[in-house]
């Protein structure tokens, strides 16, 4: 005797929210119906760097071997003016997010621990905070975007966008004759727009690369390639082939200027016009950010104090590095026939108390946006505003100011105690 | 099998969506994922219509992913309903399966294919003896790895059990090939160029003559979320430091017999990029394209062995990729320690004539 069954909706009007939500499919189905989303291959294999120019983009698809162009709609971008982000008077930022890993997972329905957080980009107008991240550890992980809208993460159905795609093709030192042989897995570790370019910069397992790739935007299929040598100080001759790990592109005396950060860390300075196809130049290295340490991001942001040009570079191993541009448009380059120096020598600007951040980028004039270890549960991986130019939150630190009846030289007490 | 509350539900709701038909059921209904996670078998549940949205898996943290029907086939068990979930289930999460209209919660995990606990394949180059300067190793594994818990679980140790503190360049990313099966293992360039004897706290890795333990521990999680099923270590020697540019006249060519299938060996006198080595040397006809045969690495040399006897007619070329390198980064054109202003541009390829015995 067959029974009639149905799903154990509230109301019908709850079941035509639900069932439209994920598919946008009419309530009811047959299963003899194929769900529609399963059938088109995904245009992202992997999400890594990314990068917005106005409304577009950008990201780093390693495992795709390509940068992958997304044009995101009001759908996507909401305008967030309105979300207070922390209080300047008292140095106060705001923790945005608690836990973004354990959000995302609680979206995708994966434990907290199987997803990685790899970069954060800012939409300039709208304020709007985008992530990239994996779900999933394995060589089967599924690339996530997804956007902070209101203190609230949500996903991008980035399968749903309209999207351009350019293919890195094989790793440049890698072009010649491969008999067969698979390229080497290269990982996409920084992409920056600038001017109607990407320039791409990554690091393969089997050698130990320089080449940064120059690429027009909207795509043309043609990209640049230059190998770029550095003097490196620590080592007390040339250093032909450290890997970029992070550059920013900034104007210095009116120049358009790559500014580069290395693997175990010169910092080098190269004009945009240097860089050509095919070309093989030597950058003028003009800092050193010191032994053992890899650099993270760089960016230029201007200091809303003194109206001055900077740029930003964080560390794994040391703090993050504050640099004037006029102090790297003056810089000499650094002598190549001087003894070894460890570092930091030449220019490394100001430090500034940025460790354990693993991924920041500018909200507006005032504010930055990080991803970071929560100071008090490093197990927990926070969305954090920080005040520019300090990138500093007073409430991460143990000083005596913060407690009740000590002194309040900065009359910080002054103000209500931060509840947003 | 359905209680009387959940028939008396089915009953109930059915009169205001009465979309589907659920015959009498006798055998309990169980959940099962494949191996991939991707494909919900409901069994024992004799079901013809499901409406979407109405089957969800949960976490107990909260984690939520929606399923939607999709249509048997012949590989799906016989007579199971069939789900795919919005993302693969992750292995090793327990899941609670809803089918919110019967008012059913079955557990729910994706069943692993276990063929065994992964393991260490290798740990490359295998040489007894590497050079002070060598850049980079290679750690293989039987089966593909988790990233992001690399640097906690592999270790370098000195002669006396030392263990060498960061021994690794970070560099904040892993460095994996696309199947995360080989992980490429950079020392920190700054402690392995010429000239560099920083104090006491950060030498050089290696000491020339000292020997050294590269461990990789058990704790090491795999792709399936299981640790290794056991740690694995490699004890090597340092000698000198090489810091001269590869030098393909000085490999040592056997010469075989032309009409014979003998093998090829190709001694380099030095250790290459086992890696790198694979992509980077080849044999070839004199109009470029590669010779059939197959290539071994047997450590400092490989082993070409052609799928047709050797011509007299035509002469085989070694071919070296002007990218070939060394285990410590020297390439043909110049050795990655060069003088000021002497770096030599590598855009070209070596190719050396292969000669014959009788």
């Amino acid at each position: 005797m067959p029974y009639t069954m149905t799903a154990k909706f509230h109301s019908s009007r709850q079941a035509i929210r639900l069932a439209t939500s994920l598919f946008g499919l009419s309530v009811l189905t047959a299963i003899a119906a194929p769900a529609a989303a399963q059938s088109a291959a995904p245009v992202l294999k992997s999400a890594g760097a990314i990068e917005f120019s106005d409304d577009v983009l950008f990201v780093g698809d390693s495992a795709g071997n390509q940068v992958v162009a997304f044009q995101l709609g009001a759908e996507t971008l909401t305008d967030q003016a309105n979300y207070q982000l922390g209080r300047p008077q008292t140095f106060e930022g705001r923790t945005i997010v608690e836990d973004l890993p354990a959000d995302i997972g609680r979206l995708t329905g994966a434990p907290a621990d199987q997803i990685t957080i790899n970069d954060v980009a800012v939409h300039a107008a709208t304020q709007q905070i985008v992530v990239s991240a994996h779900r999933g550890l394995g060589p089967d992980a599924v690339p996530v975007l997804a956007r902070i809208n209101d203190g609230a993460v949500e996903l991008i159905d980035h399968a749903g966008l309209s999207a351009t795609v350019h293919a890195l093709g094989a790793p440049p030192a890698q072009a010649a004759l491969e008999f067969g042989q698979p390229a080497a897995f290269y990982t996409i570790t920084d992409i920056d727009h600038y001017n109607g370019e990407l320039f791409v910069s990554g690091v393969s397992g089997e050698d130990f690369d320089s080449t940064l790739r120059r690429i027009a935007y909207p795509f043309t299929g043609e990209q640049s390639e230059t190998q770029i040598e550095i003097w490196h100080a620590v080592h007390a001759q040339w250093e032909t082939r450290a890997p970029i790990i992070s550059q920013t592109i900034a104007e210095v005396d009116g120049v358009p200027t790559l500014v580069a950060v290395y693997a175990c860390t010169p910092l080098v300075r190269i004009p945009l016009s240097d860089l050509t196809d095919g070309a093989q130049i030597r950058g003028e290295m003009i800092g050193e950010l010191g032994y053992g340490n890899t650099p993270i991001d760089i960016f230029a942001y201007n200091n809303p104090m003194d109206g001055s040009d900077n740029v930003l570079v964080t560390n794994t191993n040391r703090s993050a590095n504050a640099i004037p541009l006029q102090l790297i448009a003056d810089a000499e380059p650094m002598a190549v026939d001087v003894p070894n120096n460890f570092g930091p020598a030449g220019l490394t600007g100001f430090p500034v108390p940025l460790s354990g951040v693993q991924h920041i980028d500018l909200i507006n004039d005032n504010w930055a946006v990080a991803v970071r270890p929560d100071p008090k549960d490093p197990t927990r991986i926070q969305v954090q505003s920080l005040l520019v130019p300090f990138f500093f939150n007073r409430a991460d630190h143990m000083v005596e100011m913060n407690w009740p009846g000590t002194a309040d030289p900065f009359g910080y007490r002054q103000f209500p105690p931060l509840d947003l | 099998m359905l209680s009387l509350r959940q028939k008396w539900k089915v009953a109930l709701l059915a009169t205001f969506l009465p979309l589907a038909t659920l015959s009498e059921q006798t055998l309990a209904q169980e959940a099962r994922a494949n191996e991939s996670g991707d494909r919900i078998w409901v069994t024992n549940l004799d079901v013809t219509e499901v409406g979407h949205g109405a089957v969800e898996a949960t976490l107990a943290d909260g984690g939520r992913l929606k399923l939607e029907p999709v249509e048997a086939t012949d590989a799906d068990p016989a007579g199971a309903l069939v789900f795919v979930p919005r993302f693969p289930l992750s292995i090793g999460a327990e899941y609670t399966l809803h089918l919110n209209g019967l008012g059913l919660a079955l557990p729910l995990e994706r069943s692993a294919s276990r063929t065994g606990l992964t393991k260490v394949a290798a740990i490359l180059p295998e040489q007894v003896t590497l050079p002070a300067n060598t850049l980079r190793m290679y750690v293989t594994f039987d089966q593909p790895m988790a990233r992001g818990n690399v640097m906690r679980h592999i270790s370098l140790f000195d002669g006396d059990g030392r263990q060498i503190e960061n021994a690794f360049l970070n560099l904040g990313i892993e460095l994996w090939n696309a199947e995360q099966t080989q992980l490429t293992l950079l020392f920190d360039p700054g402690r392995l160029k010429l000239g560099v004897r920083p104090n006491t706290t950060h030498g050089a890795p290696f000491d020339e003559g000292q020997t050294y333990r590269l461990v990789v521990h058990d704790q090491m999680r795999a792709a399936d979320g299981q640790t290794l099923s056991e740690s694995f270590e490699l004890m090597f020697t340092v000698g000198p430091a090489e810091r001269r540019p590869i030098d393909v006249a000085a490999w040592q060519l056997s010469e075989p017999p032309t009409e014979s299938l003998e093998p090829l060996v190709v001694e380099f006198a030095r250790v290459m990029d086992p890696a790198l080595s694979r992509r980077t040397v080849a044999l070839i006809n004199a109009d470029g394209g590669p010779l059939a045969g197959t290539w071994a690495s047997m450590g400092s040399s490989m082993v070409f062995t052609p799928s047709a006897p050797w011509s007299a007619e035509a002469t085989p070329y070694l071919f070296v990729a002007p990218h070939a390198e060394d285990i410590a980064g020297n390439r043909t054109c110049g050795a990655f320690d060069v003088e000021t202003r002497t770096e030599a541009q590598c855009d070209e390829p070596v190719l050396r004539p292969i000669k014959f015995g009788s």
